[in-house]
């Protein structure tokens, strides 16, 4: 007899891993809530939760979107970023970047850059440069358009049932006049990087883990009800600027974030950890979930993690009626749409 | 320098591909080969004689299909090994045979059919609607997203009235892609697994190498498995099928099409499906 005799079979390895089908592996041995198909689901985070996003509604979810673009027609909405997340806030890849969010929709914080110019002379938000592909004609522009986003973003912390958050970076580039975050680096896409205003830093786990608790603590102050998943993106760095190997140092920031999400998760008891970063980059399935990049999470991968959210969250487990669609729309190597991803606009420009 | 044994292979479609991968795990034996057709026609036309021709092989490796056809005692022969022939529905749960009158219809895929096409010709529907019904909706009320791990199950329980215990291979199988080209026919890695362990119950110890047979089911007809389906078992999807001996594909309009085409020449009333698709293709009747 030893501690581990009669542990149930996912303490084990081969029990609950490598002596399972690929495709039933699933990590979740218990829930802190479910989730009914009715419940308000916002999301917000890095890419890989744009992947979450879309599969949601894809399935017959309520996914919760306070920012609509009902000004524009539906076929241009998706092109203006509306609906990637639950409000327009494209990739918030750092904790630090939720905290200023949150701060600035309840009229707690204001940053002190509040436009960038691009190139071609337009401008744009410095805290979602991507979400207008046109830019704006001026920052008086950019800085209307913030403000009915962060009226959305306040509808969205204060309405809704769930929110997934999604970890994805600990590196970022941050104002030296008050900490605002930029979840691109001055001058990649707009603006100019100027080194006495700007600055690098990389986010350990006590400064994640304190971001986290400040956010919740505030949501659910304004929203008692909430409930809050937390995932981790894996999703590996496309550019690290620390003087390392880029695996290297995505190795560590996937680790603070697994290890704050934990904690959080610990101590919170309306937090929960859904382990899709374990389901994509879990050894068992010998790198499947990958793209030939060996970056982007290909669709199976998320496939797989939302039959497992489903599985775990959702009492009634029967299928919302998938819109019917023909093979003449969906000609041979149907696609879903393209990921948006602010890191990507790196690599445009310099590799 | 004279091999040490002779080897007799006799079973389905996969005899080939098994006997191919016996040989290479078995460079001291030679393997010959007779598919059930040829054993069929060959016995039945001389039963003394092939009776006679199974005593000089060392070993028969035979499905019990073959047994079963009570054409040779094969009792009497120096060592028989029992080969599971294998079967699984999990990727094509839309594949289904169709008969008239006791006789095979034929499709471009020869004995292949898709149970949503042939409800969809029964109730009347025109191709166009047919098309339509290619869908997560459909194929759920089918039940043909369960199939994965139904079929399994029972491949399973057949493997194990077999004695072979294929749990570790089928994972590996399962890991990439998918490991049948239709409910019959598998990838030769599956048969080269197969024959790993028939080599061992024939008292030999495989030697095994990185080298493979060609994979020559590969050249026969391909279902595809629809991206639904596909995405359920973690592997790509297609809708496109493969004519059997050639490199051709067709689309699924074209399949539905020339499917259609051939139930016309019968029309629907003497038009059915066997016992074994029955579940699922009552399934889609009833959400059409």
């Amino acid at each position: 007899m030893n501690p581990y005799t009669n542990l149930p079979d996912h303490h084990f390895w081969r029990r609950s891993v490598s002596n399972v089908d690929r495709r039933d592996f699933n990590p979740v041995t218990a829930t802190r809530f479910t989730i009914s198909r009715e419940a308000r689901i916002a999301t917000a985070g890095s890419c890989f939760a744009q992947h979450i996003s879309r599969k949601l509604s894809g399935i017959g979810f309520n996914y919760f979107v306070t920012e609509r673009g009902t000004h524009l027609p539906e076929a241009e909405r998706a092109a203006q970023n509306y609906g990637v997340f639950s409000a327009r806030f494209g990739n918030i890849y750092t904790t630090r970047q939720l905290r200023h969010l949150f701060d600035a929709a309840f009229g707690r914080w204001a940053p002190a850059e509040q436009a960038w110019q691009r190139p071609d002379g337009r401008w744009v938000d410095p805290y979602r440069p991507q979400v207008e592909p046109a830019g704006y004609a001026n920052p008086d522009a950019v800085l209307q358009a913030r403000q009915a986003h962060l009226h959305c973003v306040r509808t969205m912390f204060e309405q809704c049932d769930v929110f997934v958050f999604t970890l994805g970076l600990t590196e970022g580039w941050f104002s030296r006049v008050d900490g605002a975050v930029f979840p691109l680096a001055p001058g990649v896409v707009a603006g100019q990087y100027d080194e006495g205003k700007h600055g690098f830093t990389n986010f350990g786990v006590a400064e994640v883990e304190d971001d986290l608790r400040y956010v919740l603590g505030l949501l659910k102050g304004i929203n008692p009800g909430v409930k809050v998943l937390l995932t981790v993106s894996p999703v590996p760095l496309l550019a690290t600027y620390e003087n390392r190997n880029v695996l290297v140092a995505t190795t560590y920031s996937k680790s603070v974030l697994r290890v704050a999400a934990e904690t959080i998760m610990r101590e919170t008891p309306w937090v929960d950890y859904f382990p899709s970063y374990e389901i994509i980059t879990g050894s068992y399935n010998g790198g499947a979930y990958y793209e030939a990049d060996a970056r982007e999470v290909n669709h199976l991968g998320v496939a797989h993690a939302m039959r497992a959210f489903l599985e775990n969250y959702v009492p009634d487990r029967r299928r919302a009626a998938a819109p019917a669609s023909s093979p003449a729309a969906r000609p041979e190597g149907y696609n879903p749409g393209k990921v948006v991803c602010d890191e990507e606009a790196i690599a445009q420009i310099t590799f | 320098m004279r091999d040490l044994e002779r080897w007799m292979v006799i079973a389905n479609c996969q005899t080939q591909g098994l006997s191919n991968c016996l040989q290479l795990l078995n460079p001291g034996v030679t393997v010959e080969a007779s598919d059930i057709w040829h054993f069929q026609s060959q016995a039945t036309r001389d039963p003394a004689h092939w009776a006679a021709h199974m005593m000089s092989y060392d070993c028969i490796l035979l499905s019990d299909e073959i047994t079963a056809l009570g054409l040779v005692d094969f009792s009497a022969c120096p060592r028989v090994v029992r080969i599971p022939p294998i079967g699984f529905a999990g990727y094509h749960p839309d594949l289904c045979y169709v008969y008239a009158e006791g006789k095979g219809v034929q499709t471009p895929l020869d004995d292949y059919h898709s149970i949503v096409a042939f409800a969809a010709f029964k109730m009347g529907l025109t191709e166009a609607d047919a098309l339509a019904l290619y869908n997560a909706r459909m194929f759920e009320a089918g039940g043909y997203l369960d199939m994965w791990a139904i079929d399994k199950g029972h491949l399973f329980a057949h493997f194990d009235r077999y004695g072979y215990d294929m749990a570790a291979p089928f994972r590996q199988w399962a890991m990439r892609e998918s490991f049948m080209f239709t409910l019959n026919h598998p990838r030769i890695e599956c048969l080269y697994d197969l024959a790993r362990v028939a080599t061992t119950k024939a008292g030999r110890t495989p030697v095994d190498s990185p080298a493979r047979p060609h994979d020559n089911l590969r050249n026969a007809q391909i279902f595809p498995v629809y991206p639904e389906i596909a995405e359920a078992c973690g592997v790509e999807g297609s809708t496109l099928f493969k004519v059997a001996g050639q490199y051709r594909l067709l689309s699924l309009q074209e399949f539905v099409h020339a499917s259609f085409e051939a139930y016309r020449g019968y029309g629907a009333d003497v038009l059915d499906t066997t016992e074994q698709f029955k579940g699922r293709y009552n399934a889609i009747l009833a959400a059409i």
